[in-house]
């Protein structure tokens, strides 16, 4: 009795700290400032978007988002780098519906467009809207002939530029229905600084001219593609501290250096994407360097005892 | 600049201890009232190829430790139970030793108990089975070219880099270039000694005993399904998992990116009550353009459920990332499937048909 009273009197005093905690809000809508001389970025709020997070709104700081969370989904904000990212709950009828949006790719592109560049995107800054669509179906195995997929909607993706250079990292999109409410949307949108937005342009202007372009050329490593003068900057996705480089960027096609070496069934073949500064130094972003310490366990059972003693 | 962005969240750093507080009561009270879960994380990642089934890459471990990062935050209810890279990445990782080849370790492994997710990112293998034969119906594809390995059922399969031709089944396969690989890097999932996550609550009907556990199984790698094959290319290792989600190649390649682990990851973080087929398939659009979205030319994320009935394949289908966690919710069976794509482009208002032609 003694250890039940004691197990519900350190449940209660538990759940009174929860009540206590207190939550960091989401931020506000708007520009964020860059140096004199630089890029604005973007960043989304709440306050701005179409998303509906329903009733029982509530917000909560958990795995390292500061959220605004009801009955139908979450307006989440990365609290490292501003990531934006709404999601509706699985659960909701809204994420259920296997057609949500009747129109077109084109009209939906549109539509997503005007909605970010009403929120505060900079419309100079967008390079372009692409859409990607979602299908889906549903049967037996067994079934003959196979049920074509149904398309559900579309995604559209908002690229970015600063004057001619792409800003490749930057993304914006959203999912939309036929009402016009967002059901998935995910913007991140930085400021970038001036040095960044000067060497780009530097890099465009270097590569323009004959002379300098073979010099800048002499430095990058033997036979490569010709590559192109971009923006790079950490992804959404990354923790560590935010960098960016005007870069160029060269799509290599690799293959296995020895046929030989290319055992099982067809060939391989690999593109990657390599960065250059203005200097022509290679240069990893963030999100490729990420690299944990050691295998875990540390170590791994070895195959003998693996082998199935049948 | 990030400065900028930074200073909008001192408060978080205020109230920094508060902020831990609260995931570590949610994690609590979450474990007081359940039981059958299985929450953790088997991720694989090969980028040294040198042994074999080369070339190497350069991206997949920074992918997969994108996703561990990503998954681990703090107060995170997800545990990392296994990460192998490189050479110790094993073909019979994969394999399942209960099956009638009798070769594999998969239960110490990718499919081991416990598992919620089972994570490989590195090579698939590319075989089309594609003929040159020309077509405008599915109905006229009934020659494969068996000495390839083709067979049927065919397709009359295009895209938007190929016009209409018959393409055949087959088999799908990942592969690795371990150190003590024992079926030369190669993992037929499609129709090898494979099968995924069955376990006590799913039931040996897959004949592979029940000592298989994981949840859901992502193959970040090339050509993971092609169209229209996506039932028959998983339906073998199917045996109990509540998805598996993987690439679909409409024509090019998947691209070895460094974040589309942690895109994934990200979509849980910041919404637990999401779908977690939908998050699989959105990571897609949060990529690079530059980078094809993931994807050298065209193609998709899928998504694939199989299950006994339509009713239990749609529930896993809008499975949220605690109902994956749910042993109770294991598949019971393979013969229905419900598949989702997301695609790096868009059907033109006037197509009828994605990849085939009837």
């Amino acid at each position: 009795m003694i250890r039940i009273s004691a197990f519900l009197l350190a449940f209660a005093l538990l759940l009174s700290a929860c009540w206590r905690t207190k939550v960091p809000h989401p931020p506000a809508s708007g520009a964020i400032a860059s140096d004199p001389g630089g890029t604005a970025g973007y960043q989304h709020g709440l306050d701005r978007s179409k998303f509906t997070v329903g009733a029982n709104r509530h917000e909560v700081s958990e795995f390292g988002f500061v959220k605004v969370v009801g009955s139908e989904g979450t307006f989440a904000v990365d609290a490292n780098n501003g990531l934006a990212v709404a999601i509706t709950n699985a659960n909701s009828p809204r994420a259920k519906s296997t057609r949500w949006y009747t129109g077109d790719s084109t009209q939906h592109n549109q539509i997503v467009k005007d909605y970010f560049v009403g929120a505060g995107i900079p419309k100079e800054q967008v390079g372009g809207v692409h859409a990607t669509m979602s299908l889906s179906t549903s049967a037996n195995g067994e079934q003959l002939p196979r049920p074509q997929p149904g398309v559900g909607g579309y995604q559209s993706i908002l690229d970015r530029k600063i004057g001619e250079v792409p800003v490749v990292d930057s993304v914006a999109w959203a999912r939309m229905n036929d009402a016009g409410e967002v059901l998935t949307e995910w913007v991140y949108w930085p400021a970038i600084s001036a040095k960044v937005t000067a060497d780009a342009g530097r890099m465009r202007e270097l590569l323009s001219k004959d002379a300098d372009k073979k010099a800048y050329l002499v430095k990058l490593p033997p036979n490569l593609p010709a590559g192109t003068v971009v923006i790079r900057h950490s992804s959404a996705t990354s923790a560590q501290p935010f960098e960016a480089f005007a870069s160029y960027d060269v799509l290599e096609r690799r293959t296995s250096p020895d046929a030989s070496t290319e055992q099982g069934p067809g060939s391989r073949a690999v593109l990657i994407v390599r960065h250059f500064d203005i200097n022509g130094e290679e240069r990893k972003l963030p999100q490729e360097r990420a690299q944990l310490a050691g295998d875990y366990p540390s170590t791994k059972r070895q195959p003998e005892a693996k082998r199935p003693q049948k | 600049m990030p400065g900028k962005v930074s200073s909008k969240f001192t408060i978080v750093k205020r109230f920094g201890s508060s902020v831990i507080i609260a995931p570590a009561c949610l994690t609590i009270l979450m474990m007081c009232g359940c039981g059958g879960t299985s929450n953790g994380l088997v991720v694989e990642s090969v980028n040294n190829y040198s042994l074999r089934n080369g070339p190497s890459l350069s991206n997949s471990v920074a992918n997969g430790d994108g996703f561990i990062k990503g998954m681990t935050v703090a107060g995170s209810p997800w545990s990392l139970t296994t990460r192998w890279t490189d050479l110790n990445v094993w073909d019979t990782d994969f394999m399942d030793p209960d099956t009638r080849q009798a070769i594999g370790d998969d239960g110490a492994n990718f499919d081991k108990p416990g598992t919620a997710i089972s994570y490989f990112t590195g090579h698939g293998f590319c075989t089309a089975g594609c003929s040159s034969q020309s077509c405008t119906t599915t109905s006229a594809c009934t020659t494969p070219n068996a000495a390839a390995g083709d067979r049927l059922p065919g397709t009359c399969r295009f895209s938007p880099l190929d016009k209409p031709r018959c393409c055949y089944m087959t088999d799908r396969m990942a592969a690795t270039s371990g150190q003590f690989d024992a079926n030369n890097g190669v993992v037929n999932y499609t129709s090898g000694p494979v099968r995924w996550g069955e376990s006590s609550t799913s039931g040996g009907w897959a004949q592979a005993d029940t000592n298989g556990g994981t949840n859901l199984v992502i193959l970040d790698i090339s050509c993971g399904i092609l169209p229209t094959f996506w039932y028959e290319a998983l339906r073998n290792a199917a045996a109990g998992v509540h998805m598996i989600g993987t690439l679909l190649i409409a024509g090019g390649d998947t691209a070895n990116v460094s974040d589309r682990g942690a895109a994934f990851a990200k979509m849980w973080a910041a919404n637990p009550e999401g779908s977690v087929s939908q998050a699989w398939l959105d990571t897609m659009s949060a990529l690079p353009l530059s980078e094809g979205r993931g994807i050298n030319g065209y193609g998709c994320n899928i998504m694939v459920a199989m299950d006994g009935s339509l009713q239990a394949v749609d529930q896993k289908m809008n499975e949220s990332w605690s109902d994956l966690r749910n042993d109770n919710n294991d598949s019971k069976g393979n013969s229905w499937y419900s598949a989702r794509w997301q695609c790096n482009y868009a059907l033109s208002a006037t197509d009828k048909f994605a990849w085939e032609l009837p």
